[in-house]
C-alpha cells in the first residue's frame, strides 16, 4: 500500500497520467471507437433479434400464464358447476328420498289398512260361518229333542193312559175346554 | 133313464124325508145312484146329507178314541156337541183308534175338533224347525 502511494506520487511529478497508468490514448479512442461500433451492430442486428426472441418468448409465457389463469378460472368455474351440480343433485336426491319415504308411508299405509279389511272380512267370515254353526246345531238339538221328547212321551202317556179312567178323564179335560 | 139331479138337491130331499121319519128314502137313493151310475159319488152324497141335516138342527158326529167310551162320556160328548153346534139332535157313530193313544177325535159335517194325544205330539213335531 505504501508502495503504491509512493508510486502515483512519482508518476504525477512526471505529468503523464496515462503514461504512469500505462494508457495509449491511441489505443483507447480505437478501443472506444470499436466498441462504439460493436454497440451499434448489436444495437443493429443482435439486439433487436435477441428483444424479439425475448419478446416472443415474454409473450409466450404470459399466454401460458393467461391459459394458466384461465385454466384457473375454468376450473374454479368447473368446481363451483360442479359444487352447484352436487347441491343440485343433493337437493334431487332429498327431494326423491322424501318422494320415496312418502309413497313408501302411503303405501305401509294402504297395504295396513287393506290387510285389516281383509283381516276384518275373514274375522266377520269366521265369525258368520260359526254362528251358522251354532244356529244350525241348535236347530239340529232342537229338532232332535223334539224327536226325543215325542218318543218319550207316546211312551209314557201311552202306558198312563192304557188305564180307562185316565183316559176317560183325559177325554172329559178336553170336553171341558172345548166348551169354554 | 133316470134324470140326472145334483147331489144337493138329493142331499136335501134325504134330509128332509130323513128327518120326517122315512128311512127307506135310503133305499131309493142308492137305487138311483146305481141306476144312474153314480156309485162313486156315494161318500160324497153321504157328507151332503149330513150337511143338510146338520143344517136342519140334527148332527152326526164321528168320535174316534183310543178305549171304548162309556156312557158317561157318550152324553157328556153329546152335550158337548149339541152346545158347539147348536144342534137340537145328535147322533154320535163312534170309532176305537189305538193309533191316538188317548184323547177324542171329533168330526161333524162342517168342524173337527182333535184332542188326542196322538194330535198333541204331531203339534209337538211341527215345532221342528
Amino acid at each position: 500500500m505504501e508502495y503504491l502511494t509512493h508510486f502515483a506520487t512519482a508518476e504525477a511529478a512526471n505529468g503523464d497520467i496515462f503514461s504512469t497508468l500505462g494508457i495509449d490514448w491511441r489505443l483507447l479512442v480505437l478501443q472506444i471507437v470499436a466498441f462504439l461500433i460493436l454497440v451499434w451492430l448489436l444495437g443493429k442486428f443482435v439486439y433487436p433479434w435477441l428483444m424479439k426472441s425475448v419478446d416472443e418468448r415474454q409473450e409466450k409465457i404470459e399466454a401460458s400464464i393467461q391459459a394458466a389463469d384461465e385454466a384457473k378460472k375454468a376450473a374454479d368455474n368447473a368446481g363451483a358447476e360442479v359444487a352447484e351440480l352436487l347441491a343440485d343433485a343433493r337437493k334431487e336426491a332429498a327431494e326423491i328420498v322424501a318422494t320415496a319415504k312418502t309413497e313408501a308411508n302411503v303405501m305401509v299405509a294402504t297395504a295396513e289398512s287393506k290387510a285389516k279389511t281383509k283381516a276384518d272380512s275373514i274375522v266377520a267370515a269366521a265369525r258368520d260361518d260359526i254362528d251358522k254353526e251354532v244356529a244350525a246345531a241348535r236347530k239340529t238339538l232342537h229338532n232332535d229333542m223334539i224327536d226325543f221328547v215325542t218318543v218319550a212321551t207316546e211312551k209314557v202317556v201311552g202306558s198312563a193312559v192304557a188305564k180307562k179312567d185316565v183316559d176317560e178323564s183325559l177325554i172329559k179335560r178336553a170336553i171341558q175346554e172345548g166348551s169354554k | 133313464m133316470a134324470m140326472r139331479l145334483s147331489r144337493r138337491r138329493i142331499a136335501r130331499h134325504a134330509a128332509e124325508k130323513l128327518l120326517a121319519g122315512d128311512t127307506a128314502v135310503l133305499s131309493q137313493v142308492a137305487a138311483y145312484l146305481i141306476e144312474s151310475r153314480r156309485v162313486n159319488d156315494a161318500d160324497l152324497l153321504v157328507r151332503d146329507i149330513e150337511t143338510a141335516l146338520a143344517e136342519a138342527g140334527v148332527v152326526i158326529a164321528d168320535v174316534a178314541s183310543a178305549h171304548d167310551l162309556t156312557v158317561t162320556l157318550t152324553d157328556a160328548i153329546t152335550r158337548y156337541v149339541k152346545q158347539a153346534a147348536d144342534a137340537r139332535e145328535v147322533h154320535l157313530r163312534t170309532q176305537v183308534d189305538g193309533s191316538l193313544i188317548g184323547g177324542i177325535r171329533l168330526r161333524t159335517p162342517d168342524a173337527e175338533y182333535d184332542a188326542s194325544v196322538r194330535q198333541q205330539l204331531r203339534k209337538l213335531q211341527a215345532m221342528k224347525v
